[in-house]
């Protein structure tokens, strides 16, 4: 269904109001003397921008079955509400978190949050682009702004690094995926009546279905693509950039870019796959190597980390893998019936959404733990600096056991119910090996998560490591932690309370 | 086909990729910087060949103009960064020519064997060309318009917020004499 | 006219020497130079397809690659300048800081 222009506002009504609220913080910021000197205005108004823009979103989803809005560029579907809430939702924890954290470091400015509302929807437009032409444009507002944000605390070597290496990674993969859209766009006209080129994923994925034959053309363009959106999503081999950059970023950054770039990377990914699932013969192998490699090694390099940021760098490269075990069961391969296919569709889009949200959540919560250790001004980055905590920080050290028990996959958290989610649906896509292999790949990451808690519970304090400096603020990384903590353990319990949710996205249906 | 474009389409793909060549090959930054504008006229050109006018103004005014001007700001800026006779380059480059020369090899094969549909249609002149690109802007692409603008803003905050010098000291600006002992050597 | 498989040639050696310079250049200036090579390369592409295809699309992409460039452009060499202001090298294999 075409919307029409002014439905079509309205559908993508979220997304404004992230927007919106990032042109009010600038102008505010900008403009009133009193709004720049408290300090606490500009986190506010943020926040209270991303729960409207949730709450629009979670209104609109029940409603929003295949929307397609403005001529097609954009499809105001489930699925990218879903996203729309999910990033609303890590969003608030990040700006939450960045308040304690960038007050403590001498960093409060408003543009900080205006950075962070427009790249967060940059990573909403990256959900809801059918067009891949909004989809590139979508990439590099996220980019963009994550650059600036990763060279945020720019007195300091390791940031400015850190911004550097993000910046030319990043625009060599935004290459990739420029000439990508340019070799699909010639390769198309094969498929496409008329024999002329588009780059409308819907209108491909109608096309590919009608006439699976593309040709090479076409088929490079999609490799191209899929280069620089595992770029973006840092998937092995194109993760080099990742731990560099999460660990030279101010952490409030790295959290927020761990969390938001992902999803939108992923949202991004499924998008293409989903439209491109009819000539699936030609890349499923490929995202099962990037699958598997991407498990593996995010794993296996967390274990020799000794950098509390660096672990959750490879962590967070080791959860792409796992989403990727998703788009893989998308197509249903192994599936012995039609029937049986789309069932194992929805359930890949149901746990892709699931997981997403859980991934978003729970590592907001991981590095808002170190946030809040850091308030008394030290700066928490190694796992020296986590030695007995629990004697220490008792309550820190318990909220940080909840988030790696949930990292590492162990019930009753959300992280357990994701990876049950995706495992399920990958056994329904046939893909036995799959679901195996994640398994395994949980089991490995579980040692360095542990070693975590290890070092927290086991040790006794560094001596030098204590540094009881006058504690600054820091309401707003508690209400954060407090609400990733709840959410963590509630939707561990009762992962019923997303059914909606995740219906919802499940109604995207295979093209 | 006729004789006359194929050669100017030769001369011009020759001015684009014999300067595009000596950037990845110069071992000094601002040759490379300088080579840069050959390449770019030699693309504007190949627009001018693709009676795209309007885009063979475009580059000329943001890529030839804009863009390389940033660079060569950027060059200035920080000229006397390295010494110009050491290997720009790193260890990676007789593997990294290779797997290229690969790659190009496997796209110019794809290119050639793709069945391509014979065009009869000739462009329309300028204005009517432009004409239908600024309708479907505000048409069709109004919402990649739009987001493009977002895109602009955020990168015009994120430069201010770069530039902006009230976070921690701004280090002496390098005496004169230093500039001037910069970049000396060439190729 | 010529054929516009000769463009498309053209401009997928463009995009090579770009990607070329990428990976084996140092400093980041240059770098950025090879990435607006192979922006470039995709624009051309862009502009020969959509007069093959005698549609407006192929240049629309034109349009929003060039904003997409003048954004990056801003903030790269933002944060390239910014570098150089606290120390001397702007060298990517010397920025080892954090080991792998």
């Amino acid at each position: 269904m075409i919307l029409s222009n002014g439905a079509s506002l309205a559908a993508i009504a979220p997304i404004l109001a992230v927007m919106i609220t990032g042109m009010i913080v600038l102008l505010g910021d900008s403009c009133l003397k009193l709004w720049r000197q408290a300090k606490w205005v500009s986190p506010t108004i943020s926040v209270l921008g991303l729960v409207v823009s949730a709450a629009l979103a979670c209104s609109l989803i029940g409603t929003s079955g295949q929307q397609l809005a403005f001529s097609g560029a954009l499809t105001a579907d489930a699925f990218s509400q879903a996203c729309n809430i999910i990033l609303a939702v890590i969003a608030a924890l990040a700006v939450m978190g960045s308040a304690t954290y960038l007050e403590n470091r001498g960093l409060q400015h408003g543009e900080y949050y205006v950075l962070v509302l427009f790249s967060t929807s940059g990573a909403m437009l990256m959900a809801a682009a059918s067009e891949l032409i909004v989809l590139f444009v979508a990439v590099e507002i996220l980019s963009v702004a994550l650059y600036v944000l990763a060279g945020y605390a720019r007195t300091e070597r390791k940031s400015e690094e850190a911004a550097l290496k993000y910046f030319l990674l990043g625009a060599f993969a935004g290459g990739f995926l420029l000439y990508g859209i340019a070799l699909i766009y010639g390769g198309s006209s094969s498929i496409v009546p008329g024999q002329v080129g588009t780059t409308n994923l819907r209108a491909l994925g109608i096309y590919l279905h009608q006439m699976p034959a593309p040709n090479q053309m076409f088929i490079a363009g999609t490799a191209l693509l899929m280069v620089g959106l595992a770029f973006k999503a840092a998937l092995v081999p194109f993760h080099m950039w990742t731990p560099d950059v999460y660990e030279g970023a101010p952490t409030s950054v790295t959290a927020f870019m761990a969390a938001a770039a992902k999803v939108g990377a992923f949202a991004a990914i499924l998008r293409v796959f989903n439209a491109f699932i009819p000539i699936s013969e030609y890349w499923l192998i490929i995202v099962q190597v990037l699958a598997v490699a991407t498990m593996f090694g995010g794993n296996i390099l967390a274990v020799v980390q000794d950098n509390v940021k660096r672990i959750l760098a490879y962590s967070s490269i080791a959860h792409a893998g796992y989403l990727m075990v998703g788009i893989s069961a998308l197509t249903g391969s192994g599936a012995a019936t039609d029937a049986l296919k789309a069932e194992a569709h929805s359930a890949a889009m149901g746990g892709i959404t699931f997981y997403l949200l859980a991934y978003g959540i729970m590592t907001m919560g991981a590095f808002g733990v170190l946030i809040w250790i850091s308030r008394r001004g030290r700066d928490v980055q190694t796992l020296n600096d986590l030695k007995g905590l629990v004697k220490t920080d008792p309550v820190a050290a318990y909220t940080m056991l909840i988030f790696m028990l949930s990292l590492g996959g162990i019930p009753p958290t959300m992280g357990f119910m994701g990876k049950w989610f995706l495992f399920y649906a990958t056994l329904q896509a046939g893909q036995l090996w799959l679901a195996v292999t994640l398994a395994l790949a949980s089991i490995i990451s579980i040692y360095y998560y542990l070693r975590v808690v290890w070092v927290m519970c086991f040790t006794e304090p560094d001596e030098n490591a204590v540094a009881p400096g006058r504690a600054v603020a820091s309401g707003g990384v508690v209400v954060s932690l407090i609400a990733s903590a709840a959410a963590t353990l509630l939707f561990g319990v009762a992962p019923g309370l997303l059914h909606s949710l995740m219906d919802a996205a499940s109604t995207v249906l295979r093209p | 086909m006729d004789t006359a474009s194929l050669l100017v389409f030769i001369s011009l793909g020759v001015l684009t990729l014999v300067p595009a060549l000596f950037v990845v090959n110069s071992r000094s930054i601002v040759h490379a910087g300088f080579w840069l504008l050959p390449c770019f006229l030699g693309v504007a050109g190949l627009y001018a060949a693709l009676e795209a006018h309007f885009f063979f103004v475009t580059q000329l005014l943001i890529y030839a103009g804009a863009i390389l001007v940033l660079v060569l700001f950027a060059l200035m800026l920080t000229r006397n960064a390295m010494n110009p006779t050491e290997s720009q380059s790193n260890r990676l480059k007789p593997v990294a020519a290779l797997v290229c020369t690969a790659f190009a090899a496997g796209s110019t094969f794809i290119l050639v064997k793709h069945p391509w549909a014979i065009t009869t249609d000739t462009p329309k002149p300028a204005g009517v060309q432009t004409e239908a690109l600024g309708n479907a802007l505000i048409q069709n692409y109004a919402v990649p318009f739009e987001v493009a603008s977002l895109l602009l803003l955020a990168a015009l905050i994120g430069a201010i917020v770069l530039a902006k010098s009230d976070r921690g000291p701004v280090p002496e600006p390098a005496p004169l004499a230093d500039l001037t002992s910069g970049t000396a050597g060439g190729e | 006219m010529v054929p516009t498989s000769y463009y498309m040639i053209l401009s997928g050696i463009l995009f090579t020497i770009g990607v070329l310079g990428v990976l084996v250049k140092r400093n980041p200036i240059v770098i950025f130079m090879c990435i607006e090579l192979m922006l470039n390369a995709a624009n051309i592409a862009f502009v020969a397809l959509g007069r093959h295809f005698a549609q407006v699309n192929g240049q629309m992409y034109v349009i929003f690659a060039l904003a997409v460039a003048a954004a990056e452009v801003s903030v790269g060499l933002g944060i390239i300048v910014s570098i150089f202001r606290t120390r001397e090298s702007i060298n990517v294999d010397e920025m080892n800081l954090m080991k792998f």
